[in-house]
């Protein structure tokens, strides 16, 4: 029983000591979840080093978990996806954005289909999508989701429910880009960067899968923190992390995100986003 | 008017309408195969089930770890919860209480309780506490129960509960309580799993990973790693090794644990319905859609995938058993039989579906055959079981004759309480495999916890709970009509 | 012994070792030979082994692959099953797997006028799809009877096959039973029954056989010393 009580005492000891000194952030990537905590950790190392303070990452599997521990004060800076982003900074008071990547100021999403649909590369969303199948990707993903509905809605003047004749949610852009190849659906909407990489890896067999429109640009993934950083780690901290994303030129390191370099955000950049969620029931 | 052509019993006319019915839902539910070409994605998968990998050691230890971590303490708070539950179970507000908290699968207890904690360790082990208290609760009040109707004629009238208990219920149970609590130790460690797939780290986090995307080596890596622990868990995971673990579990996970009261104030608030958070909106207009659009359309998928996934488990389960019972075979039959249904039925059901979803493509029948494989597993493992109770006559039929006319029709009472036990089970599961993006209930409450609207997921999660419980009296009702006993049927693997 | 008869007239001649069972001689070495067409019955007190020697017996028939309808103490009824399919289960070699899965569902029409008319003889002639479950005792082991009958072998072994039966009802089950097989090997208890319906008597006392003579020639200081000299041994 003593040892019991000792081994209690001591977890405790421990337990507040960790969480009080941790720094900890996330990323969901945009394709390849696998090996995160690799990746990552290097990151950390970088981020440790500019900062001054242990830094942690953690694996979180999905865009509202991750939001979720942004809020619970478990992760104090995320890598978020445009509306995600936008999700946590609404459900956290005082979180900001601090900067997204390079690609992100002007991303856009390709809608795929499967050979047996018929769709050519066009200006404008064809008409013929009515009746199809359609496969977004995750719920709540910008470029999966979000815009591409956007946009479907804005050209046909109806919701997706009244073009297609059944909708899916893959989860994430590479089964995305599986299903529409595999032809468990005709129609898909993808992240473009996402698609550039499976076809320069050479998953992508375009006679059985290929693009047949591009949206507009839009704005997507960022860096969001929560605003009592300053409180905790002492005043221009979020300064000091900023500059240490926007420094950060590290090929190696960009490569888990994957991109070029960081640039500012803040976020108004994200008011679009926050406006088409609200157009389209997302977000009240 | 069946009845003057052949002579039809009571079972018989309740299982037609079972079929009946199943085949109703079969014609008018959503069940097609959409994928056109399927076949590369099958050979991948083939390649990745004949060459298993692993991820990197330190992670896999840690989410085995993790899986057994919340599993154990999961099962170990609902004992307790579950033992003092039982004590009040004459009381029908507990047994209210209890249905209620089992009505829920743990996965929505999870995504509800990550709203509550995040992504922590409290997340995990009370999503398995809380649904467990309320089975466990159940299952060891009628355990008591039993005792005591054995005992009552013995034992003078005027002496106290408690010593009432411990000289007679107490030596009677306490077998039957451990068997029990192992066996929900063993579906802990496969909901633990499966909690992975919501974003906890465990063995289902990397899983979904894996299968996302679309490394089935690693898939099949990570299910071996998962078979090897359900089928030694007799060896490691008895009774007398509990005390170290259950403090090292603490130990491991504690540094994680955090809460703030004021968390419970902002879910309140977030599972109020929205109208009655702002002024000047009114409820019904709120309300009408979200019953229109997601409730009544997710309950008939729901129903729709529980009622068919019933039929073919039990036909599955009546396929099964000879592959396991020793009225048939010989000793390498039964061996492999026993492995493979092993297999199937521990392979966690969200997993069976998932694979099957990307074979198939989006309709109801992925999540319909998953069922029916896990479930006809479970099935036919308890009935094969069970034949072996039977003793023959010397000269009775081989084979084929064996079967239908000897060992079937002496198995089939047990056979229907073992399948009609599965009933709410299923439903409870068909609900659930919405969230592999199939328009069951747990599609709409997995759509609602994304846009983080838990005012809706509270009411969709309310209404898969409702449909447990009335599945659960249906089944009663069903067993009581047809004389099958109505008591406990615990299941040991 | 009885008189001599020419070896392949002989329906079963049976050399035994001995019976052990957890190192208890249950029965000791014999030889007996059945001439076709006899009826025996087979008379000890309970415990003694006759039980066992029925089952070497039958063993010993299945093995040399010979028709034969059994009767065991426990019946081996399924209850869930009617009164027609329990009968019907005493031709299920005779018939293709398929044909006895169709039947089932749909009973076959012959079938079924053949049982009938074997279970008027029995007085069980309203019970036809009764589910034997819902039976008394008596009417259960009469079913069993039918079975056995139903097969129509040429060599009935059966245990204690009219023990749960009044007087009147054993003595129809008995004759039912005598006129469909040509040869007989019964556990009985009552010996009025046996000295009755079988020409032959096999006494057992401690596994031993103790007595073997053709019924005519037995007389009660015989019977009584099969069930007296029980503890001797």
């Amino acid at each position: 029983m003593p040892r019991i009580l000792i081994i209690l005492a001591l977890t405790f000891s421990i337990s507040t000591f960790s969480l009080a000194q941790s720094f900890v952030f996330t990323a969901i990537p945009d394709n390849d979840e696998t090996r995160l905590i690799q990746r990552f950790s290097k990151v950390a190392d970088y981020l440790s080093e500019k900062l001054d303070v242990e830094v942690k990452y953690i694996p979180v599997k999905s865009y509202p978990a991750a939001v979720t521990a942004f809020r619970h004060k478990q992760v104090q800076l995320a890598w978020f996806g445009g509306l995600t982003g936008v999700q946590a900074r609404r459900l956290t008071p005082g979180a900001t954005a601090i900067a997204q990547g390079y690609e992100d100021k002007k991303f856009k999403s390709y809608f795929i289909a499967h050979s047996s649909a018929n769709l050519t590369k066009s200006e404008q969303l064809p008409q013929a999508l009515f009746g199809k199948t359609m496969i977004f990707g995750s719920k709540s993903s910008t470029s999966g989701r979000l815009m591409p509905e956007l946009f479907l809605r804005r050209q046909l003047q109806v919701t997706p429910d009244e073009i297609f004749s059944r909708i899916g949610f893959s989860g994430n852009h590479s089964r995305t880009i599986a299903l529409v190849q595999s032809g468990a659906y005709q129609v898909g909407a993808v992240n473009y960067q996402v698609w550039e990489q499976e076809l320069a890896e050479g998953k992508i067999d375009r006679s059985k899968v290929d693009i047949f429109w591009i949206t507009p640009e839009y704005p997507d993934y960022h860096w969001t923190v929560r605003g009592d950083l300053d409180r905790q780690w002492g005043k221009g901290f979020t300064k000091k992390l900023r500059r240490a994303l926007l420094e950060l030129k590290d090929p190696e390191l960009l490569a888990a995100f994957p991109r070029s370099s960081f640039i500012p955000a803040s976020d108004n950049d994200y008011d679009l986003l926050e406006v088409s969620a609200k157009a389209i029931g997302l977000l009240d | 008017m069946l009845d003057k052509i052949i002579p039809v019993s009571k079972t018989g006319r309740v299982l037609s309408g079972f079929g009946l019915l199943a085949l109703l839902c079969w014609i008018s539910g959503d069940i097609t195969i959409t994928t056109a070409t399927p076949g590369a994605e099958f050979q991948r998968m083939l390649a990745g089930l004949l060459h298993p990998q692993w991820p990197s050691l330190n992670e896999l230890i840690h989410a085995i770890l993790q899986t057994i971590s919340y599993a154990l303490l999961g099962v170990a708070l609902a004992a307790v919860g579950g033992f003092l539950l039982s004590l009040l179970f004459h009381l029908r507000l507990v047994r209210v209480v209890c249905a209620s908290l089992r009505a829920v699968h743990e996965l929505f207890w999870g995504l509800l309780l990550i709203q509550l904690f995040g992504l922590q360790p409290l997340t995990g082990l009370l999503a398995i506490a809380i649904p467990y208290t309320g089975i466990l609760a159940k299952i060891y009040a009628e355990i008591r129960q039993e005792a005591q109707q054995r005992h009552k004629p013995y034992l003078p009238a005027q002496c106290t509960a408690l010593s009432r208990f411990f000289y007679t219920d107490w030596p009677f149970i306490k077998t039957d309580f451990a068997h029990y609590t192992l066996y929900r130790f063993e579906c802990g460690l496969r909901s633990g799993t499966i909690l992975g797939f919501i974003g906890l780290p465990t063995l289902g986090f990397q899983l979904e990973t894996a299968f996302m995307q679309g490394h089935y080596a690693d898939v099949t890596g990570l299910l071996l790693v998962f078979y090897g622990l359900i089928a030694t868990i007799h060896w490691w995971g008895q009774f007398k090794f509990w005390s170290l673990y259950l403090t090292a579990a603490l130990y491991y996970l504690w540094p994680g644990m955090s809460f703030n009261v004021n968390d419970i104030g902002w879910l309140l608030e977030q599972i109020t319905p929205a109208p009655w958070r702002e002024i000047n909106s009114s409820f019904s207009t709120w309300f009408y859609p979200i019953v229109s659009q997601q409730l009544l359309p997710g309950l008939w998928n729901t129903l729709v995938t529980g009622q068919i996934a019933l039929v073919l488990s039990a036909l599955l389960g009546l396929v099964l058993y000879p592959l396991l019972s020793n009225h048939f075979g010989n000793p390498i039959t039964r061996w492999t039989g026993h492995l493979s249904l092993v297999i199937l039925r521990s392979t966690p059901e969200l997993i069976l579906g998932f694979a099957l979803l990307l074979l198939w493509g989006p309709s109801l029948l992925p999540a319909i055959v998953a069922l029916a494989i896990h479930n006809g597993a479970i099935i036919g493992h308890l009935t094969g079981r069970h034949s072996n109770n039977i003793q023959l006559r010397p000269d009775s039929a081989q084979g084929v004759n064996r079967y239908s006319y000897e060992i079937t029709p002496r198995i089939m009472n047990q056979f229907l309480v073992f399948t009609f036990y599965r009933w709410e089970v299923i439903m409870r599961e068909s609900a659930l495999l919405g969230i592999l993006g199939l328009h069951t209930l747990g599609f709409f409450i997995d759509s609602a916890f994304e846009s983080f609207r838990l005012d809706v997921a509270l009411i969709l999660i309310i209404a898969s709970a409702l449909l447990n419980i009335g599945v659960d009296s249906a089944g009663r009702i069903v067993r009581q009509y047809l004389h099958l006993p109505t008591h406990r049927v615990i299941e040991r693997s | 012994m009885t008189a001599a008869v020419k070896q392949d007239h002989f329906f079963l001649d049976l050399h035994c070792s001995g019976v052990q069972y957890d190192g208890k001689q249950i029965l000791q070495p014999f030889h007996l030979q059945f001439p076709a067409g006899q009826r025996v019955a087979i008379l000890g007190a309970s415990g003694v082994g006759k039980t066992t020697l029925l089952k070497v017996i039958f063993d010993h028939l299945n093995n040399t692959a010979q028709k034969t309808a059994l009767i065991p103490q426990q019946l081996g009824l399924v209850e869930n099953l009617s009164v027609y399919h329990n009968v019907y289960i005493g031709r299920l070699d005779r018939f293709s797997t398929i044909s006895n899965l169709v039947n089932l569902v749909t009973p076959k029409a012959n079938a079924k006028q053949t049982i009938q008319s074997i279970l008027n003889k029995l007085s069980l002639g309203n019970k036809l799809n009764v589910p034997c479950g819902e039976l008394s005792g008596g009417q259960q082991q009469r079913v069993a009877i039918a079975r056995a009958i139903y097969r129509q072998a040429n060599t009935l072994i059966a245990d204690e096959p009219v023990a749960n039966l009044d007087q009147n009802q054993a003595e129809i089950a008995l004759t039912a039973m005598m006129e469909n097989h040509t040869n007989c090997i019964l556990v009985l208890h009552n010996t009025q029954q046996a000295l009755k319906h079988c020409e032959r008597i096999i006494g057992i006392t401690n596994g031993q056989i103790t007595l073997d003579s053709a019924s005519k020639q037995i007389s009660a200081q015989d019977l009584t010393d099969v069930y007296l000299t029980r503890d001797a041994g």
